[in-house]
């Protein structure tokens, strides 16, 4: 930028605050994926290889920030996928400034860091770009715990993220929430519950949306990626599920591929054919990802929920690869869905 | 299993007519071995459905009479079934669960649809 100081000293004071709010774990991944890879493990190292970047005209300042907001928008979140149902075709453009306006969220030609903001559901932007909207909400919760040495509550204050996701053109939305503290504004039975507050999001998409969101199935997707095998896409990190019995069953594996088990693998050759998966966890594998990835991604898909979780730091790109892996995988609806 | 009511779901959806019967067999299957009731998600993986795509071929023969919807509560911590009710009214009247050792409130309880045969008419042709 014109004008602006561009000496080292200057850069890491303008960087600073907002990198050192992202693990560096993640923001080396990150670097790597835009081949800018060096060698930094710990806080002082990363800063002082992100600022060297910056200082040799390698990364701007504004792509630096965009990313940070990227890993604002993707980290430690339940995403939720849906497809439209019965929506407006795109263009969109004339009723969805006019369902934005009336809902109070502003149309920006940028993304935005969410900030504090304290009330439950403040819109903080809308993004268009052809036929794709990226709408961000936040909102203050509290932790509530009791202090062992003083009996007193001891409250803390956490600033959520919840984003939405919507293509147009493919008619597919996906939505993405922090998960929530004991104390919040969304109530069910007198109380604040995790349901009403993932609800209450649902309900403002649906209703910016002017349309169904019908969650796509996830146990089939969780069936091909098991079933993958050259190459695997996926680690098996933790593997459940329910057999004709109704039955539970959980394996872990703390470095290796369940898969690998024999004694799993004898169940799986047997059984697994009706076998009803729960919520396995997997790390999503870098040397099959295309260059997308360049660390092993957790990711753990809650079937019953409905939802699939991400690390706690993720960059946008990382989540966005994950759902990706997630819709090609979807079942395609057969004759009975049309009776539904 | 071929009663009347069940061919009746099968002429009244003949396009669906196979995988009723994959169904038929898999029901029977079931509850000779002792199954209590039947869940979409386990039929689904048996047939090679989504659970949506079980859910529609068992209500349909939920409302012929055939099979009768239920509601299976879960302890959303433990996965334990905690009851197995007729109807959301019943859902007010959970028991107490043993492995948290707790009265739950209901959004610490998981409600999963399940089917149970009406009679016994399919344990007999099962």
């Amino acid at each position: 930028m014109s004008g602006q100081d561009n000496s080292t000293d200057a850069i890491r004071t303008r960087i600073k605050p907002t990198l050192d709010r992202f693990a560096v774990k993640a923001l080396k991944a990150w670097l790597k994926v835009i081949l800018l890879p060096g060698a930094a493990d710990t806080r002082a190292t990363i800063t002082e290889l992100v600022v060297k970047h910056i200082a040799e005209g390698k990364l701007a300042e504004g792509a630096l920030e965009t990313a940070l907001i990227g890993f604002e928008e993707a980290s430690d979140m339940r995403v939720y996928l849906f497809r439209m149902v019965d929506a407006p075709k795109f263009p969109p453009v004339q009723w969805l400034l006019d369902r934005l306006n009336a809902l109070n969220i502003p149309l920006s030609d940028v993304r935005v860091f969410a900030g504090q903001r304290s009330k439950p559901m403040s819109p903080i932007y809308a993004h268009l770009e052809g036929g794709f909207l990226r709408v961000k909400w936040a909102e203050e919760h509290r932790s509530v715990k009791l202090d062992d040495a003083t009996d007193k509550p001891v409250y803390m204050s956490f600033y959520k993220r919840i984003v939405l996701n919507v293509d147009f053109h493919a008619q597919i939305a996906e939505l993405r929430l922090n998960p929530p503290e004991n104390r919040h504004s969304h109530y069910d039975g007198g109380r604040p519950t995790a349901d009403a507050y993932y609800k209450a999001y649902l309900d403002k998409a649906k209703e910016l949306l002017n349309c169904s969101l019908q969650p796509i199935e996830l146990r089939p997707i969780i069936k091909r990626l098991i079933e993958e095998e050259d190459p695997r896409v996926v680690r098996l990190h933790i593997e459940n599920h329910t057999n004709q019995r109704d039955l539970k069953l959980t394996s872990k594996s703390s470095r290796a591929d369940v898969r690998d088990d024999p004694e799993w693998k004898a169940g799986y050759q047997g059984n697994g054919e009706s076998w009803a998966w729960d919520s396995p966890s997997f790390y999503w594998q870098p040397k099959v990802s295309s260059g997308f990835l360049a660390r092993e991604l957790f990711s753990r898909i809650d079937v019953d929920e409905g939802f699939i979780k991400v690390n706690a730091d993720c960059s946008d790109g990382e989540v966005e690869y994950v759902v990706t892996q997630i819709r090609a995988r979807e079942a395609k609806p057969s004759e009975i869905s049309g009776l539904a | 299993m071929s009663l009347p009511k069940f061919e009746h779901v099968k002429r009244n959806h003949p396009k669906l007519a196979d995988w009723l019967d994959q169904l038929n067999v898999y029901i029977c299957t079931q509850l000779s071995s002792g199954a209590a009731f039947l869940l979409p998600k386990l039929a689904a993986a048996k047939l090679g459905l989504t659970d949506g795509e079980a859910f529609i071929l068992l209500e349909l023969l939920a409302r012929e009479g055939i099979l009768h919807r239920v509601y299976n509560v879960r302890c959303r911590e433990t996965d334990t079934l905690l009851a197995t009710v007729d109807s959301i009214d019943a859902l007010d009247d959970i028991p107490h669960c043993d492995d948290c050792d707790s009265d739950h409130p209901s959004s610490d309880l998981r409600v999963e649809i399940a089917f149970k045969p009406v009679g016994d008419g399919l344990m007999r042709a099962a």
